[in-house]
């Protein structure tokens, strides 16, 4: 084999001393060398991202990818070209991001995480697992979150889907008022909950971000969720829907402002 | 060099193995099966504490989230989220199989998992409609016509089993068919299978009115799949010991 080789003494927490010798490229790479390797391999293909031409479910992994400084290109795909190009997706689903060697990674949750890895400093998605399993957990809220507002959703774009009629077929009238009470709920009851448990998240963090001191994937994912409940582009979901949580606000203007998240959303700005 | 996640996991779980891991969840599988079947193949001994729906009302108020599962660590942390537990548990495994730290497999068992993700939203109205259909627009149970909520409930079920449940298990055989292995990733068991596993077999049951035993055997690579997963050693040890 190749010359370099490296005395590793690695200690066995339980019983002995075991002492390896390791020709370099054995050595275990780091999770963020790994990353990196997959994202950009060696920096001449560039690492795609296909999805709608909306934020959805692609812009945290977009902002993550920023964040990690690994160049993408990021693809659009318009809805007039969805049908064709559907039945040629993984599994008839974006986003789908395709690395540099040609594997087709599926799922956002899944590219948010490795987008997170690939952090040169170690922060997006801390390595140290009493840290990534915090993380862990407000992913998971994040996800009950959606979970609580899907209903809403669906009952005015799909409402099918929910045993209604189609929209085409339900009576407007009917539609519109179911529509409002199920969003009213929301806003009223589901969405204070979920606000709290986010600021005890806050609070607990010394009112940093969601995770402790450093921007983590959780308050990436959080943001776009939360983000988008201040839009005001949901029927009966008001932009002011959020004003009675300070602190959730003030992280959210935390988040937006750091350097690289708000360097990226200049580069989007239409 | 830092501790392995083997060594970090085992610690945070199972620390100097005076204080029990205890998982708190209702007396079902529910979405804390896959944890304790993961803990059971990573060997980590735990507490399966089963919390009766008649005392979650005292309980609840007491967990952070208001919710369950809840797995509290010999350190005294409290850890919410199942599939941050099953991650957890994942990484605790001795050999290193049930979560790959080989980044190029992890991402793939986290494709996967999303994909289990996907199956289990796509199936939830169809489950909640019955149970909370206020949520979903309708009259409260109390209020709603029988004869009207049973129809609905009918026809958002079969909708499922026609068009999202044979997508779904369509994209798991596939995923068999790639892997060439036993698993849906290859030769090993991991934390994906474990959660695929838990969701499909929920449909076999036959407990959801209007969702038959039935519905899954069309599916040929996934019911010899799910044989595969259950006669694991360790897992039909756990198994004949919660009974």
């Amino acid at each position: 084999k190749s010359g370099q080789h490296s005395l590793e003494a690695v200690a066995d927490h339980t019983t002995q001393i075991i002492v390896t010798c390791l020709p370099h490229s054995t050595m275990p790479k780091s999770n963020i060398d790994q990353a990196r390797d997959l994202l950009i391999g060696d920096g001449k293909t560039p690492l795609k991202l296909e999805y709608f031409p909306i934020e959805g479910l692609a812009e945290q992994v977009r902002i993550a990818l920023a964040v990690a400084d690994v160049p993408f290109d990021d693809i659009r795909i318009g809805y007039d070209e969805w049908g064709e190009k559907k039945s040629t997706t993984r599994h008839g689903q974006l986003p789908e991001m395709t690395l540099p060697n040609g594997v087709v990674v599926t799922e956002s949750m899944a590219m948010l995480r490795l987008a997170g890895e690939a952090d040169p400093e170690g922060k997006l998605y801390p390595s140290d697992l009493a840290a990534r399993v915090k993380v862990e957990g407000i992913l998971g809220l994040v996800e009950d979150m959606a979970r609580a507002w899907r209903p809403s959703l669906f009952v005015f774009h799909r409402p099918e889907l929910l045993g209604h009629p189609s929209s085409d077929k339900w009576e407007n009238d009917i539609k519109v008022a179911t529509v409002k009470k199920v969003r009213s709920n929301f806003v009223d009851k589901g969405l204070p909950r979920f606000m709290e448990y986010f600021t005890n998240y806050i609070k607990e963090s010394g009112y940093k971000y969601l995770a402790g001191e450093d921007l983590t994937i959780a308050d990436i994912a959080a943001y776009q969720q939360i983000s988008y409940f201040k839009k005001g582009v949901a029927d009966y979901v008001p932009k002011v829907c959020l004003d009675p949580f300070m602190e959730v606000n003030e992280w959210m203007e935390r988040v937006i402002s750091h350097p690289k998240i708000a360097s990226y959303k200049a580069s989007k700005a239409k | 060099m830092s501790a392995s996640n083997i060594d970090q996991a085992r610690k945070l779980l199972i620390g100097d193995g005076i204080t029990p891991l205890k998982l708190e969840y209702f007396a079902i599988e529910g979405v804390a099966e896959q944890v304790r079947i993961a803990l059971a193949v990573a060997e980590v001994p735990f507490d399966d504490v089963r919390i009766g729906f008649s005392d979650w009302a005292v309980k609840k108020p007491t967990t952070k989230y208001g919710q369950l599962p809840e797995m509290i660590l010999p350190n005294g942390d409290v850890i919410t989220e199942s599939m941050a537990m099953l991650r957890l548990a994942g990484e605790a495994d001795p050999e290193g199989k049930l979560y790959p730290s080989d980044m190029a497999t992890r991402v793939k068992v986290e494709g996967v998992l999303g994909l289990v993700g996907d199956l289990s939203r796509a199936w939830r109205p169809a489950l909640y409609i019955g149970m909370r259909p206020e949520a979903f627009g309708y009259p409260t149970s109390a209020e709603w016509d029988k004869e009207v909520k049973d129809a609905t409930i009918k026809k958002v079920r079969e909708a499922f089993l026609s068009n999202e449940l044979p997508r779904y298990m369509g994209c798991f055989t596939d995923l068999l068919k790639e892997s060439g292995g036993k698993f849906l990733l290859g030769d090993d068991l991991t934390i994906a299978d474990i959660a695929a596993y838990q969701q499909i077999l929920y449909f076999k049951k036959g407990i959801a009115d209007y969702v038959p035993k039935e519905c899954m055997d069309p599916f040929k690579e996934i019911n010899d799949w799910m044989e595969r997963v259950i006669s694991i050693p360790k897992i039909a040890a756990y198994k004949a010991k919660a009974k």
